[in-house]
């Protein structure tokens, strides 16, 4: 079988010269098909719109509470509260709010009823993530209201405000 | 043994290592593009973005990696793609490597967009370095063969 070899040129700088144009082409293909799929994107939304925090409040449903983060330590320091951490599980290895309980959004059923259960108890569910603009734990929030969570509060931009107040945290040794 | 009818080891070579990243590229673009919130989380926990940019490389970034991978696979624009899968890789190894340095226990989102997969170690950046080296030799060597005979005659339409 005889291999089509096209005339291509030797030299690297004219290689890299039309490798740059191929490039282009490519970037731009790929950007059309992006914004095609974006159009036809069936779950709304991407979050990290942006950082804008008073943006960001807009987007927790008005029925979920938010506290600060003094409020946070003081139902930390009576017992009165559980925090969820909403983000990934090794973000929440690398250090979290003691005692806090690891529920990403899409993982809730598996700690439902020990929710539910604490919320019998009376203590207030808590949830917060990593950054001003990070929608996990009002997403987190809103699921748990939908499940009939009610006594569910929005910890915005718990992680990094908890550590710069110098709050104790937690941290998983790996196994 | 005429040019056109030899096929020369550097440009076997190169030939196969073009097809290994036009496959790991295409499977790594795909698997983004099907859950692009969850390649939105990996790259907000690798805190090198600001948080107006993580939503439109999270839709940019896997199409770019299929359409690269599928040229380098169907024989098209190879020399850009091959570019283009260069510098995506530096990319990845810089951001890999500054996270690691900093101690960052996250994942590394590049096959897998699962929050319990392992954390990035320095095998995660030797890989991306091997690719890269792939990469950097094919653009040198690779001739663009095609088994394409016809379209092959228009591949390099972008001069």
């Amino acid at each position: 079988m005889k291999f089509s070899m096209a005339s291509i040129p030797n030299g690297n700088a004219q290689r890299f010269i039309i490798g740059v144009r191929q490039s282009m082409a490519i970037i731009f293909i790929a950007l059309l098909l992006g914004i095609l799929s974006y159009s036809f994107y069936p779950f709304g939304p991407l979050p990290w719109s942006t950082s804008n925090t008073n943006q960001d409040n807009k987007k927790i449903n008005p029925k979920i509470n938010k506290i600060t983060v003094q409020d946070a330590w003081a139902f930390y320091q009576r017992k009165q509260a559980l925090f969820l951490d909403a983000r990934d599980p090794l973000s929440f290895r690398g250090g979290h709010i003691p005692g806090a309980m690891n529920v990403p959004p899409k993982e809730v059923e598996a700690s439902l009823s020990i929710i539910r259960a604490k919320e019998k108890e009376g203590l207030r569910i808590i949830a917060y993530c990593d950054g001003e603009a990070c929608p996990l734990a009002a997403e987190l929030a809103e699921t748990l209201r939908k499940k009939g969570i009610d006594s569910v509060y929005v910890f915005v931009n718990g992680w990094p405000l908890w550590r710069e107040n110098g709050y104790p945290l937690e941290k998983e040794v790996n196994p | 043994m005429s040019e056109e009818s030899s096929f020369p080891s550097q440009q076997k070579l190169a030939f196969i290592f073009r097809i290994i990243l036009g496959f790991t590229f295409l499977y790594a673009g795909v698997i983004k593009i099907l859950d692009p919130p969850g390649f939105a989380v990996i790259l907000n926990n690798h805190k090198l973005l600001p948080s107006w940019a993580i939503n439109p490389i999270a839709i940019l970034l896997p199409w770019l990696e299929t359409v690269a991978g599928a040229c380098l696979l169907l024989g098209y624009w190879t020399i850009g793609g091959t570019l283009l899968v260069c510098v995506l890789l530096f990319v990845f190894t810089v951001a890999m490597s500054v996270n690691l340095i900093r101690g960052l226990d996250i994942s590394c989102g590049c096959f897998n967009l699962s929050s319990r997969t392992d954390a990035i170690t320095w095998l995660h950046i030797l890989r991306d370095l091997g690719f890269l080296c792939m990469g950097i030799y094919a653009f040198l060597f690779d001739r663009g063969f095609c088994p394409f005979k016809k379209p092959c005659m228009k591949r390099f339409d972008v001069h």
